[in-house]
Formats: C-alpha cells, structure tokens, sequence
C-alpha cells in the first residue's frame, strides 16, 4: 500500500517549503500585532509577477525581485489599510485575497507573455536552503536583537511601547514588507517547482500558514517542525490515490482535504494551549 | 443608507468606466451593450434576481455573524455543502420529506460545516476565521466528492447532479417579462420577520451585546460560548439554506461552478447592510446587479477573471464606510 522512498519524502519537503515561508511571513506580521489574512493572496501576487517580469526580462534575479517588490507593496496595502484608516484586519485581509483572486490571471493575460518556453528562474534547491534557515534566523532575530525585541513589543502594547519611545507604525512598517518578501519567496518556491504559471496554483497554502502559526504558537521553530510534518501529509494526497481504505475507495477529493482536517483536528486539540500576541488588531 | 448606496453606485460606475477607457474600449458603445444586456432587458433581470436569492442569504449570514463581532468567512462551503444536501435530498427523500424537509436537511448541513469551527472557536480558543477558511476547502473538496453514484448524473459531461424535475422546484411567476422565483417573496418576509424578533427576542439582544462589548457580556451574566456556537450555527444554517435554495429555487442541480464567490461577495452586503437587518435586503439587490454587470465585462472581449477584481475593489469601498474614522 505504502510505497515510500526517499523521492516522495522530498516531494513532501518541497510541499512543506512554500507554506513555511507563507507562516514565516505571517509570524512577522502577527508578532508585530497585525493579523494578516491575507498572505495567500500575497503570494499570489508576487508569484504573477514574479512569472511576467522574469519571462518579459528574461532574468531570474530581476524576476525574483520583481516578486519581492510586489509582495512588498500588497503587504503595505494592508498596513496603510489598518494603521492608518483603522479598518479591520480580518476583512481586509479577505478583500486583499479576493482581489488577488482575480488580479493575478488578468495581470497574466494582459503582459501577453510567453510561458510556453519556460521562465528563468532560480534552482529549487536555493529556495529549500532558504527555508531551512529561515525559522532559525527568526528565532534568533526574535531573542537576540534590538529589533526582534521591538517587534515583541509593539505586538503586544502598542501603548506601551510608543510610550517607550518605539514606534508601532514603523515597526510594523518594516514588518508588513518583511512579511510580503517572505510570500514572494514562497511564491518563488512554488514557480521553481512546478516549472510554469498556473492560476492558484498557491492552492491554499497561505491559509495552511495561518493555522500552523496558530498551532506552533507563534514560535517560529515549532511553526517550522508543523511544517515538515504537514508537508509529508499532503504526500499522502500522492501515495493514497486509487488505494483502497478500509474496504472502499476514497475519492481523491477526500485526500485533498485531508491536510485541512488534520490542521483543524490540531487546532481543536492545541488551540487553547497557545497564546496570541496580546496587541493583535489593536492600534 | 440610501447615500451610501447611491455614492456607491456612483463610485462603481466610475471604477468600470476607468477600467474600460484603461482597456481603450469606447465607453458610450460600451455602456449601451451593457444596459441593453443587463439592465434593460427581461433577461437580465431575471439572471440578477437568480443570484440575488444565495446573495439575500448568504448576506443575512454575515450580517448575523458580523453584528455580533464573530465572523463566518466559510459561506462559501457552507453553501455548497447546503447545495449538495439539498440535491441529494431532492433526488432521493423527496417524496417522503417534500421541499420543506430537503431545504431544513440542506440548513442542517450548513449548520454542521460551521459546528466545528464553533465549537473551536467557544470551548478551544482557535480564532474562527481560520477554521471556517479550512472549512472552506474541506467542505468544497467533500461537496464534489459527495456527487457519488446515486445522485451522479452519469450522461452529464461535466461533474453534476442529476436534474430535478420541474415539480419538485419552487414555482416561479412571470412580471413584465422578468422569472421572479416565488422564493423571493417568502425571503423578504422571512427578513421582515427576522427584523421583528430582532427587538423582542432574546437571543438577537444577547447577540448585539455581545457585538458591542464582550466583556459586558460575560458580566451581564450572558452565557457567551453557548452564545457564540448558537449565532455560528444559525449563520451556517442560512449559508446552507442559500445552497439548498439555489438548488430548489434557480439551478435544479449541484454543480461545481454553483456558487461564482457568493459567500466572499456576501462579506461586502453583510458590511454594507450596517446595523439594520432589512437594509440586507437592497444591499444584496445592489450586489447581485454589480456582480451581474461585471461579469457581464467578457462581452466587451475582457478577461472573464477582470469582475472579481471590481468586485474586491467595491467590497474595500464599503469597508471604509464601515471602518474609517478619519475623515478622507
């Protein structure tokens, strides 16, 4: 029934890759007090044009930091939306998403580019480094230096801390464009993977993320081990086709959802155990 | 109200208007080829009041949810689990349960997709608006698989249930050309009467406190987990009825383009529709006509996707009516 080698546990890592980046961005953002619902459509965002710019220019690197920029600036929408205008958090996050929903095969359609001959870009294996650094680098930003204390801070009392001197709306700031870099990243990911654009081809990662941050309880090396076993969970979708359960076969559907119904499962089991950032929402 | 809505319009209008001068498609010809499709034909309208029944209720939903500070983002696979409940019930209990019974199994459905990010959310801590997203996809994912031998219309090229028989759906009435579904009227009743328990029941007076101040809640000695898995069951039970409805009362069958978004667009009727429930009424007629005139946009040659861009962009608008508290 089972047939595993070590190829399926790398399919399972480099499904794990783009959703530790998306819950790596979102960790930032939460940490600085800002729910950000919207890292799927971020992802998306920057995926799209990291595809159009790379295949218009031709260059990996400009393709790369196209998507950077543009995760950048769909994270400070957000952040002007909610620190300046005070909306809610949440439900820009799902109007950001829902744009994104449609902006990015429209985007695709109107640059006219070629994706039939492939775009350039960087070699999977580079974004799986970056993966594995990531959480590590996080975890020492958040104990060891000046900013990832002010980053604590400011999510949780935003009062507190202007009192002290720090400033909530620069932090986050840096934070929200931090955290729409970390989407690009894992849109790039799932591009080198799957070798072409695709319309949603993120398939839900960015809300995966959002539970994996709540089950790693806002921990980013914890966030990352959820990760790992997530991915080797939606291998599960691959090895499972077609093989009989229980005496009766499942559609492939129900495997598709499987990931899912562990998240919540978790989410039941954990939920209560882990602490938000005090100051999320708050202004 | 009525100036939001017309300051809406009118930012709507100017919105397709950039967008259509953006695409250097002339904008007289343009608009005339819209209204005549949409807006002045029998046709049209009849399309606009189909969706305005998942619309009118999945709007209802949110509202609920949004009024008592929770919020129900899973619309969309309560809808579709409705949807597929209702189908299955209508192809094969019909004659024992008849249509009332096969809508309360398609709210009984709904219900149950929000019963378990309630139950996280009340006695588990998990915010909500994580687990009704992943309920978003479970129960999307379950809907088609669901679409299994008995009610698989095995002679359909694409994946759907099998037709309803014209008897079994609700009777439509023809007014000035336009199919107006006999459901529309029972709706705007069901609103109506919605509006008047609204201020002598108790549980929509525990509701609105607890939208305004929770922690005056606990004190008023209101019982805020059961509360809260109450108020999400009802709004998934309405979700669930939007799916049984476009089953019963447009469709005839469960499909999986059923619901075009309609509970993502339900988010901006719920936030438009502010404090007073009949006010969801026209908001949902208000949508229903620009999600009809947008995805009307492919007749002028532009990209199918382009509306749900439009539509995000109005849905933001109406959140700063919502939220702003700095003047612009």
């Amino acid at each position: 029934m089972f047939d595993l080698n070590l190829e399926i546990i790398a399919i399972g890592v480099f499904y794990a890759a783009p959703i530790l980046f998306a819950a790596m961005g979102g960790l930032l953002s939460d940490k600085s007090g800002i729910c950000n619902i919207a890292l799927e459509g971020t992802m998306q965002v920057a995926m799209v044009m990291n595809a159009v710019i790379a295949i218009s220019t031709g260059s990996a690197t400009l393709g790369l930091l196209g998507g950077f920029f543009s995760g950048a600036v769909y994270g400070l929408i957000l952040w002007v939306l909610t620190q300046y205008y005070y909306f809610d958090n949440i439900i820009t996050g799902v109007i950001l998403n829902t744009f994104a929903l449609g902006f990015c095969p429209y985007i695709y359609q109107i640059s006219s580019v070629d994706g039939e001959k492939g775009i350039p870009l960087f070699d999977k294996n580079f974004f799986l480094a970056l993966s594995v650094l990531l959480p590590f680098l996080l975890h020492w930003m958040f104990k060891n230096t000046k900013f990832g204390l002010h980053i604590l801070a400011v999510g949780n009392s935003p009062e507190n801390s202007r009192l002290a001197g720090v400033s909530p709306k620069y932090i986050r700031f840096i934070t929200m464009m931090l955290c729409g870099v970390c989407c690009a990243l894992g849109g790039a990911t799932i591009l080198s993977i799957g070798g072409a654009y695709a319309d949603n081809a993120t398939a839900a990662r960015g809300y995966t993320a959002l539970a994996i941050i709540i089950i790693g309880g806002w921990r980013p090396l914890y966030c990352a081990l959820w990760c790992l076993s997530l991915g080797g969970l939606m291998v599960l979708d691959i090895i499972m086709q077609g093989s009989e359960f229980f005496g009766f076969h499942p559609s492939w559907l129900i495997w598709n959802a499987m990931p899912y119904m562990v998240m919540i499962l978790a989410l039941a089991i954990l939920g209560n155990r882990m602490r938000p950032p005090t100051g999320v929402g708050k202004v | 109200m009525i100036f939001r809505n017309i300051v809406l319009l009118i930012v709507a209008a100017l919105l397709l208007i950039l967008s259509l001068v953006f695409h250097g498609v002339p904008v007289v010809d343009a608009i005339c080829r819209i209204s005549d499709y949409v807006i002045c034909s029998p046709c049209g309208w009849s399309n606009i009041l189909r969706s305005f029944i998942p619309l009118l209720l999945c709007g209802l939903a949110i509202f609920i949810s949004f009024n008592s500070s929770l919020f129900n983002i899973g619309c969309e696979g309560q809808l579709a689990m409705g949807a597929v409940a209702a189908s299955a019930s209508g192809i094969l209990l019909y004659s024992y349960i008849g249509i009332v019974g096969s809508l309360i199994i398609s709210m009984v459905a709904g219900s149950l997709c929000a019963l378990i990010p309630a139950w996280i959310k009340a006695y588990r801590g998990g915010h909500e608006v994580v687990t009704t997203i992943m309920m978003n996809s479970i129960a999307i994912n379950i809907s088609l698989a669901l679409i299994q031998d008995p009610i698989k219309d095995n002679f359909s090229t694409s994946l759907s249930t099998i037709l309803i028989s014209e008897d079994r759906l609700i009777p439509s009435f023809m007014a000035w050309g336009v199919r107006v579904s006999y459901a529309i009227p029972l709706l705007i009743i069901f609103v109506g009467i919605l509006r008047y328990l609204g201020k002598r029941n108790i549980l929509t007076f525990e509701r609105r406190v607890l939208g305004a101040n929770l922690v005056a809640a606990e004190y008023a000695g209101i019982n805020v987990k059961k509360l809260t898995v109450r108020i999400l069951l009802l709004s998934g039970a309405l979700a669930g009825l939007a799916g049984g409805l476009s089953v019963f009362a447009c469709d005839g069958m469960y499909y999986p383009g059923l619901s075009p978004g309609y509970g993502y667009t339900a988010i901006g009727i719920g936030l438009l529709a502010g404090n007073n429930i009949l006010y969801v009424i026209p908001s949902a007629l208000f949508f229903a006509i620009i999600t009809k005139v947008t995805s009307s946009l492919h007749i002028l040659g532009l990209s199918p996707s382009y509306h749900q861009m439009i539509l995000a962009v109005i849905i933001l608008v109406v959140a700063t009516f919502r939220y702003s508290r700095r003047k612009f």
